[in-house]
């Protein structure tokens, strides 16, 4: 099914003007499924035709995407440079070697370089080697002085660009072909002014809504959205949808081998019409499933985790296959395509022996292994994809990445504490900008009794990272770890310390305001004046009863001891009872109650009441008439979530735990 | 009243009890020093200050149980202790089941910093044991230590104790931590130092056991009494010895249990109805409660707690403190710091 891409057209038109100008960089900028690709494809066309080399880049997901964008790039130079593909495709060989043997082969050529949504700047401090590279590849490629770049890019540009029109012509689109339902569907909706505004995925699966029953656009004012138009075409298609929720991880064309592999021919005849004349899309190169539809798959996740191994394993299966036969037809750009999309397949099943039997041409790769493998938990696999990673250090290149999530795996599992040491340590010393770095090496350090030690890098950690206004990301990245772990460990010096180091623009943060206000609480635990519970605001603790029933009984109280019961026992209960006088000044002491004393006070039989200590306890005098009474109320245990803080991962007593159970 | 000048002739005994919290520290001829528990107050940790007050390294460490009120101010020793070489460190004594309850707890504050803080201790501890094995000592019943002259013997926990406290731990089943507690025996040149902990008869008769240890524990020339006073403390260690001596009975109080209690049938009513004295190294109140003085009262006295509001302040370390001199032959000295008091019936 082709489609006239008329705002592709315009748009691609005004980049070939821009370079005959002389431009070197163009940007053609527009959303979602406005037709950026279908732009560049035009561009490709018409230079080629000319004869001027060009070369094109589609940026892939996945953390691998730096990887294998570098080799795409060298896979199409390579007739021209020879020894560039070897040395691309070499793991000895570091990326900043490989990516400047190809920025130069480009340099050489004088061509074009087309680019599909290249990376956008990301929080460097923080970026991961993934990131990095992928940073990397974007600034020298867009460096490039002998190569003109253009670029489609959902971001609005500065330089010269032009912003794509969202137009279409309908009648192609609508012109099919179509079967069965989707026929009469698309009859139906030719000459519709309703249809005008929607992008051609969109018309496809107003066809297949209307095919299903619902009625097309322009009957009601309702306008479909994609999402909307998808749950509706779906509805109850079990199997497609696992079908289409498997290509969505798909990041080249496929073929009919791969739908076969995933069971397409078992599907009902209108499903398999849905599949090929709505969702897939045919191109030069073979299928593919729109972006937007693949986006909302991933994005929904339509796929258990499980399911999601077996589909990336089971793509990782179609793409060895497809390595091989293209080997054999010596198709040598289409065959390491497939080998790199191999590995990333097999990566993201989580198949670690399967990586490690592949062919991987970046360190890097194993190091994104790593990643999948330990947010699976999945923490003594991960070290081992590390320790791959490692075996390709140079002492000019150290994989400051992998020796840190070595580290840190084995941290999760309590294991090697030494290693673990060691390992933070180099990753800290070749890569000191990165604040994990500092941060998760401090936390060891006090996880494992080593207090004074943590301060002291947390003091060179904090000299390191002098914090502006505006860096709030990174007190959060650094201080709010720390400080948590400090605080849960009850060291309430130390937690102070770097409270106090946090930059004053992240201390209206949820997870600052949480951490002073736990330290606060402690503090008052130490010197022993710990009265209210927390879920009384501070400035409000003072202005009891906070346990009266009805707050009209508080004009009859004529005296109130709060307090929380320190210490119960068989005799009875200890109280640390809070006292403010008339000038305002706070006194604290204890009393004792017995059982007996709690029966009288309270409601509950001499039997019944368990009162635990913590509990908050208010003794209260109040008229009964003529007479007083006094009576205690009291507050159980309540839960609590400190905003901007999750539970600390993993958990601080690990080492502790390892060593000492089954004893 | 300053603390006392070390004497090669005699083991000394300090003991810190400033509200909350414990301290026992031991020197033996010709100069070895055994640490047993610690205490904080104005969060400055004891332990370290007598260490540096006389310049000491300290042999022996022993945590006896995890609880705050005797882990407090440990870290910094061990900490401290552990900064040379590995031959350097002293032994590390702990029964490894180390209950941290109510770490990281969001609704009682108390709780968070105390189990938080036995939480770190803790980790030192068992990061010094990995590192250096040799410092490792569990505590394991019956095993000894020489400290210089002297030896250190484990009275308790027993083996049923010890297998309860571990299972508790692992599963966060609720226990008496002081059922597992550790009881130590100093003994040099005869005289013997009865370090009772907070090691309990009720529940769990661990005094009784420990006397399968040592069955004659009521005579001792020290007694650091056990639990605080409390009723629960009471066992066999506690009676009468089989012949008349002159025996110095020490206590720390617990002021978030309001022990020892001074009421007729409590803990001091029944301790002083064996011994004459008992040496209290304050009151179980907050220590920015305790008072400068060095008191000599009744038990009758304690009942009142208006009676001793302080009107001046203890000026912190070293307070609340009561040490004594155990010399080869003859009766023991005693020595008492701001704060404490001698109670008599």
């Amino acid at each position: 099914m082709t489609t006239a891409l008329l705002g592709a057209s315009e748009a691609a038109k005004k980049a070939l003007e821009a370079l005959h100008a002389g431009e070197r960089r163009f940007v053609i900028v527009g959303g979602e499924g406005t037709g950026k690709s279908g732009a560049l494809n035009i561009v490709r066309d018409v230079l080629v035709e000319r004869g001027d080399p060009v070369y094109r880049l589609a940026m892939p997901r996945g953390e691998d995407a730096a990887f294998a964008g570098t080799v795409a790039l060298a896979a199409q130079l390579d007739p021209r440079a020879s020894d560039l593909l070897p040395r691309v495709l070499d793991s000895r060989v570091g990326y900043d070697d490989k990516l400047g043997r190809v920025a130069c082969a480009l340099e050489q050529t004088r061509g074009t370089l087309l680019i599909d949504d290249p990376p956008a700047r990301g929080g460097e401090l923080t970026a991961s080697i993934f990131d990095t590279r992928l940073g990397e590849l974007r600034d020298r490629l867009l460096q490039l002085r002998e190569v003109r770049v253009v670029v489609a890019s959902r971001l609005p540009s500065a330089g010269p660009s032009t912003t794509i029109r969202p137009l279409f012509d309908l009648s192609s689109v609508l012109a099919g072909p179509w079967s069965g339902a989707l026929a009469p569907a698309a009859r139906s909706l030719q000459d519709s002014a309703a249809l005008s505004g929607y992008s051609p995925v969109e018309v496809r699966l107003i066809v297949a809504a209307v095919a299903a029953g619902q009625p097309p656009p322009g009957v009601s004012s309702h306008r479909w959205d994609p999402s909307g138009l998808l749950d509706v075409v779906l509805e109850g298609e079990t199997e497609l949808r696992r079908i289409v929720a498997t290509l969505a991880f798909v990041r080249m064309p496929f073929d009919d081998a791969l739908l076969e592999a995933l069971g397409s021919a078992a599907l009902p005849e209108k499903s398999r019409a849905l599949l090929h004349e709505v969702l897939l899309l045919r191109t030069g190169e073979g299928r593919v499933l729109h972006g937007l539809i693949g986006r909302r798959a991933r994005g929904d996740e339509w796929l258990s985790p499980d399911d999601r191994s077996r589909a990336h394993a089971l793509i990782a299966e179609w793409h060895r296959a497809s390595f091989a036969a293209r080997t054999s037809a010596a198709e040598v750009p289409a065959a390491i395509a497939h080998e790199v999309e191999l590995v990333h397949h097999l990566t993201e099943a989580g198949d670690l022996d399967g990586v490690f039997a592949a062919r991987v041409c970046f360190p890097e790769q194993y190091d994104a292994l790593g990643k999948v493998l330990s947010i699976r938990g999945r923490h003594a696999d991960a070290v081992r994809a590390y320790e791959r990673a490692i075996a390709f250090d140079q002492p000019e290149r150290i994989d400051a990445y992998a020796h840190h999530y070595l580290a840190y795996n084995l941290d999760v599992l309590a294991e090697q504490e030494k290693r673990v040491l060691a390992e933070y340590t180099v990753a800290r010393d070749a890569q000191p900008t990165h604040p994990w770095f500092w941060g998760r090496r401090i936390c060891f350090l006090v996880t494992t009794g080593r207090l004074d030690e943590a301060m002291d890098a947390w003091a060179e950690a904090a000299a390191r990272f002098q914090l502006d206004s505006g860096e709030e990301g990174l007190a959060a990245e650094l201080h709010r770890s720390v400080a948590q772990l400090l605080v849960h460990r009850g060291q309430i010096a130390q937690a102070r310390r770097v409270l106090r180091d946090v930059p004053r623009g992240a201390r209206s943060s949820d997870w600052f305001t949480s951490l002073d206000g736990w330290l606060q609480e402690l503090e008052a635990a130490e010197r022993d004046e710990l009265v209210f519970p927390p879920h009384i605001p501070p400035g409000e603790r003072w202005d009891g009863p906070h346990l009266l029933r009805d707050p009209g009984d508080a004009e009859r109280v004529v005296e109130w001891q709060p307090g929380r019961i320190a210490h119960a026992d068989l005799e009875g209960i200890r109280v640390r009872v809070g006292k403010r006088d008339a000038l305002g000044q706070v006194s604290f002491f204890y009393r004792d109650l017995s059982h007996d004393d709690l029966s009288r006070l309270t409601t509950y039989s001499k039997h019944g009441l368990q009162l635990p200590a913590g509990t908050f306890v208010e003794l209260l005098v109040a008229k009964d008439g003529d007479a007083t009474r006094e009576q205690l109320l009291s507050w159980p245990r309540q839960s609590r979530r400190l905003p901007g803080l999750s539970p600390i991962f993993p958990r601080p007593d690990r080492y502790i735990r390892r060593a000492l159970a089954g004893r | 009243m300053r603390l006392p000048d070390v004497d090669d002739e005699a083991l000394q005994i300090w003991l810190f009890g400033p509200g909350t919290g414990e301290l026992v520290v031991v020197r033996a001829p010709p100069g070895q020093w055994l640490v047993v528990d610690g205490c904080s107050a104005d969060r400055e940790g004891y332990a370290q200050r007598l260490l540096g007050h006389y310049g000491a390294r300290p042999s022996l460490v022993v945590m006896t149980h995890p609880h705050l009120d005797h882990a407090s101010g440990l870290r910094e020793v061990i900490e401290t202790a552990t900064r040379g070489p590995r031959e350097t460190w002293p032994r590390l004594g702990m029964v490894p089941t180390p209950d941290a309850t109510g770490a990281g707890d969001l609704w009682d504050g108390f709780a968070s910093l105390t189990g938080g803080l036995v939480e770190q201790v803790v980790a030192t501890i068992v990061q010094r044991w990995t590192e250096n094995p040799a410092c490792r000592w569990e505590l394991e019943l019956g095993s000894s230590e020489l400290l210089g002259e002297a030896s250190v013997r484990v009275l308790s926990p027993v083996s049923a104790e010890r297998v309860a406290a571990a299972t508790a731990w692992m599963t966060g089943k609720a226990y008496d931590f002081n059922r597992a507690a550790t009881a130590l025996l100093v003994t040099w040149n005869g005289r013997r130092v009865l370090l009772g902990s907070d090691l309990v008869e009720v529940p769990g008769g661990g005094w009784t056991s420990a006397t399968g240890q040592d069955s004659s524990l009521a005579d001792h020339d020290v007694y650091k009494i056990a639990h605080h006073g409390s009723l629960g403390g009471l066992g066999p260690q506690s009676t009468r010895p089989r012949r008349p001596a002159l025996r110095a009975w020490l206590c720390t109080p617990f002021a978030r249990q309001g022990l020892p209690r001074a009421g007729d049938g409590n803990g001091l009513d029944r301790l002083l109805a064996i011994e004459d004295e008992i040496l209290l190294t304050a009151l179980p109140r907050a220590h920015g409660e305790q008072g400068g003085g060095v008191h000599a009262v009744s038990r009758a006295d304690l009942q009142d707690p208006a009676k001793f509001v302080a009107t001046e302040r203890t000026s912190g370390f070293p307070d609340c403190w009561v040490s004594v001199r155990v010399p080869k032959m003859g009766p023991v000295d005693v020595t008492r710091g701001p704060g404490s008091f001698l109670v008599r019936a």
